[in-house]
């Protein structure tokens, strides 16, 4: 027996920062480029969006995919502090404003200006950013970001105007947070780590979860996830 | 320039004061980058000089970070966590607080790429002032700068009065502010908990951290306030039932099962403290003072195989850092001697080995410190005691004896522990009674060392509990008794064993009560029988030698060395019932 096994997690992990430093240049390299030749066309402006998109996906399913190791490794661990809700939705929302933008879609945030909550600020950012991604994908022209407490749990709704989620995948949460298969596809992950943040935020009995539903205001899908 | 990020958000930014006039300010105010990656440094600068900074100073190694640091005075500094081999960003940030280069309240933010703040923790808790997930746009950038300079301008009142001292004005401050700004509610409440118990005040820090669960939440940390105040008051119980409490919410709140391992410190319930310590560490390795923690405790328990693994996490946590300390190599070369079986074997010679590389490892690596020096002295002393050379461990004693008197330095906590354990290893119980009680008497001792102490003087009482006898008689018989060990010994390592094993039979007549003399007797016989084959009487004998020391050796120093015998006296035995 080798005593002294490869230690993946390192690996992993220094694997993870290169290529997120080589994909933060991309992006940085990106913005600087569009700034100096903005895009003519609307074409354009879509190609410049698809690949503002896919690199920060790799970005994001990089950092989770990190995560998860961890969380089967050595556990993941949840450093709860009190964050104010609309300081978290618009540094989620400036942090990717560029993808917006070049989307041309709107955001509409609404949640209570002294709304605050006690959660891990960075497992949550990680969750809503990815989701956020993939919402930009589908939704149409319009975006809305909810939170609110209801039944002494925090809720944080994504919504969009897009075609809703797919069958399979509104199957699968339904049945068991715990279940959610990997499946293709860019949102399987996604939900699996936030099914996973979620689970590991509780409080005495209760426990967070999230849920997926076809039944936004603005007609397209929404996700949810409640915090104890 | 249209389409990223310079263009306004579109939608409206709510509840954030953002004061126009600060952001004019960023002209005179002095921002630190440190990254490993010149591309992103280039980046970051550009973003910055947008938002309206005006001295941007890059550096691209903590080191050249240290060195500006020196040269400049920054408000603010913006590091990466990860930077390859060497110092990490939030180690950076220890540093540069702890050596004090920087002002007090210069903003750090830390870039990482972790999901959890927990893998980016640190030693103490001087973390960042925020965290900020890579990448990030210049738009987002430029709200985080002007919440952390807004947040810190309405504290500074608060911050600065605790900076003079002056807490009738700190807590004056902080009962104003968690009024006007909702916002900072929160962390004035707590700040204004702080202030009290650091004052001692800590019946009035309970009603601050009660008033805001009433108003709030039941939050760890208000609870946990709670418990630690409690804890200071000496109410036991209540310390007890409050961290129920947090554990009721949090069945994985690390920081109660640390204060729960602390007060069962304070109640010398050493087993107890050491398993919520351990818990701790299963939900959190990350932490150096809990894992020096748990290798305190566990030498106490005289669990040091447990000691040795924390004390080793600790080292390996703490590299690159401030808090890499000789100390915790000292401790972990200590710990490794102290489960040395003492019976001259292989595993034994390995053990010393390692211990002896650890102890040059010191020398390699920090400059000489003459506390440090005594002390692996000393554990070196007790390594030569375990490989059975006497008087070899005497003449080191010897040595930094001499040296200590040739130039008197204060006695440290640790040296001191160091001295008491040694000496009791080579009999000299009056020695370390002695310097255990100079150690009681002391005010700096913490309350892992009064625990330790607490431990160190049922041993020593055990240890000298006469049968009763004349003291004179006692004496007498005592050297004697040391004599037949000390010449048995010395065949024992010659191979003589058979003569040895004479001898230990007389020393253990002499002094039924020792238990080192009776393990030496268990030992040679044991030691005989593995290598020359059984013998009914030997097996006999060495089965009442251990089970005569079974009922009180389980808290004893002698624990490792006892239990490695009993394990091998089990085996013959094994091998004997094949046999027969």
């Amino acid at each position: 027996m080798d005593k002294n096994p490869l230690d993946f997690s390192l690996l992993f992990g220094s694997a993870v920062h290169d290529v997120k430093n080589s994909v933060g240049l991309l992006l940085n390299t990106l913005t600087e480029y569009v700034e100096t030749r903005p895009p003519v066309s609307a074409a354009e402006t879509d190609m410049v969006g698809v690949l503002n998109f896919e690199a920060s996906k790799i970005n994001i399913d990089l950092v989770q995919l990190l995560s998860l190791y961890r969380l089967q490794s050595e556990r993941l661990f949840v450093t709860p502090e009190e964050i104010y809700l609309p300081d978290f939705i618009e540094e989620e929302i400036l942090s990717i404003q560029p993808m917006f933008d070049s989307l041309g879609i709107k955001a509409e945030i609404v949640c209570a200006s002294d709304l605050s909550w006690d959660f891990d600020e960075m497992l949550l950012k990680s969750v809503f950013r990815n989701v956020l991604l993939n919402t930009l994908r589908f939704s149409q022209s319009q975006i809305r970001l909810s939170a609110e407490v209801t039944q002494n749990q925090l809720c944080l709704s994504i919504e969009d105007d897009g075609p809703g989620y797919p069958q399979h995948l509104l199957a699968d949460i339904s049945d068991s947070s715990n279940r959610v298969d990997c499946v293709s596809g860019s949102t399987g992950l996604g939900l699996y780590f936030s099914a996973k943040v979620a689970e590991l935020h509780s409080r005495g009995e209760s426990r967070g979860s999230v849920s997926l539903q076809n039944n936004s205001v603005l007609g397209g899908g929404m996700f949810s996830i409640c915090l104890p | 320039m249209k389409g990223l990020p310079q263009t306004p958000a579109p939608f409206p930014l709510q509840g954030n004061s953002t004061d126009p006039s600060f952001r004019a300010n960023y002209g005179s105010k002095r921002v630190l980058v440190v990254d490993d990656f010149q591309q992103h440094l280039n980046f970051m600068r550009k973003s910055l000089l947008t938002i309206g900074f005006k001295h941007v100073v890059l550096a691209q190694s903590p080191s050249e970070a240290l060195s500006k640091c020196k040269h400049y005075d920054f408000d603010l500094v913006f590091s990466d966590y990860n930077m390859g081999e060497g110092k990490n960003g939030q180690q950076l940030i220890e540093e540069i607080r702890y050596r004090k280069l920087a002002r007090k309240d210069c903003i750090f933010v830390l870039l990482t790429a972790e999901t959890s703040r927990d893998i980016v923790l640190g030693a103490i808790d001087i973390g960042p002032e925020a965290y900020v997930a890579k990448p990030f746009s210049d738009a987002f950038l430029r709200r985080k700068i002007d919440q952390l300079m807004d947040r810190q301008k309405c504290l500074s009142k608060v911050t600065s009065a605790i900076e003079v001292q002056d807490f009738t004005k700190a807590v004056q401050w902080c009962g104003e502010i968690a009024d006007s700004f909702p916002r900072h509610y929160s962390w004035c409440r707590k700040t204004l908990a702080e202030l009290y118990y650091n004052c001692g005040q800590y019946t009035e820090a309970i009603q601050v951290y009660n008033d805001y669960i009433e108003r709030k939440r039941a939050t760890d940390w208000a609870l946990l306030g709670i418990a630690k105040s409690h804890l200071a008051l000496g109410n036991f119980t209540q310390v007890e039932e409050t961290i129920q409490r947090v554990l009721a919410l949090n069945l994985n709140c690390v920081a109660a099962y640390d204060l729960m391992a602390k007060c069962c410190s304070y109640n010398n319930d050493s087993l107890q403290a050491q398993k919520n310590l351990e818990y701790a560490i299963n939900l959190s390795p990350h932490s150096i003072e809990r894992q020096t923690g748990l290798g305190d405790v566990a030498t106490i328990n005289n669990d040091h195989e447990t000691a040795a693994r924390a004390y080793r996490s600790a080292i390996r946590i703490s590299r690159h850092s401030i808090f890499d300390l000789p100390e915790n190599y000292c401790s972990l070369a200590g710990s490794i001697t102290d489960s040395m079986a003492g019976d001259v074997s292989q595993e034994d010679d390995v053990k010393a080995d390692d211990a002896r590389d650890i102890i040059k490892e010191i020398g390699d690596k920090f400059e000489k410190e003459r506390v440090i020096d005594f002390r692996t002295g000393l554990v070196d002393a007790r390594i030569h005691v375990y490989q059975q050379d006497i008087r070899g461990a005497n003449k080191l004693v010897e040595i930094i004896e001499k040296d200590m008197d040739a130039d008197p330095l204060e006695l440290d906590a640790g040296l001191g522990m160091e001295f008491i354990k040694t000496y009791l290893q080579v009999g000299e119980t009056e020695k370390a009674r002695e310097i255990m009680l100079k150690l009681q008497k002391k005010k700096s001792v913490d309350y892992r060392q009064r625990l330790a102490l607490g431990a160190v003087e049922k041993e020593i009482e055990d240890y000298t509990t006469p049968m009763d006898m004349e003291v004179n008689d006692k004496e007498s018989q005592t050297l004697h008794s040391d004599e037949f060990n000390e010449r048995a010994a010395t065949l024992y390592e010659r191979g003589e064993l058979e003569k040895a094993i004479g001898l230990f039979a007389r020393a253990v007549k002499i002094s039924p009560e020792s238990v080192a003399v009776n393990l030496n007797y268990a030992q040679a016989m044991i030691r005989y029988m593995e290598t020359k084959g059984l013998v009914r009487g030997y097996m006999q004998d060495s089965l009442e030698c251990l089970e005569a020391l079974e009922q009180y050796i389980q808290k004893d120093r002698h624990h490792a060395r006892y239990n490695n015998l009993a394990g091998r006296l089990r085996a013959l035995e094994s091998k004997q019932q094949l046999a027969g």
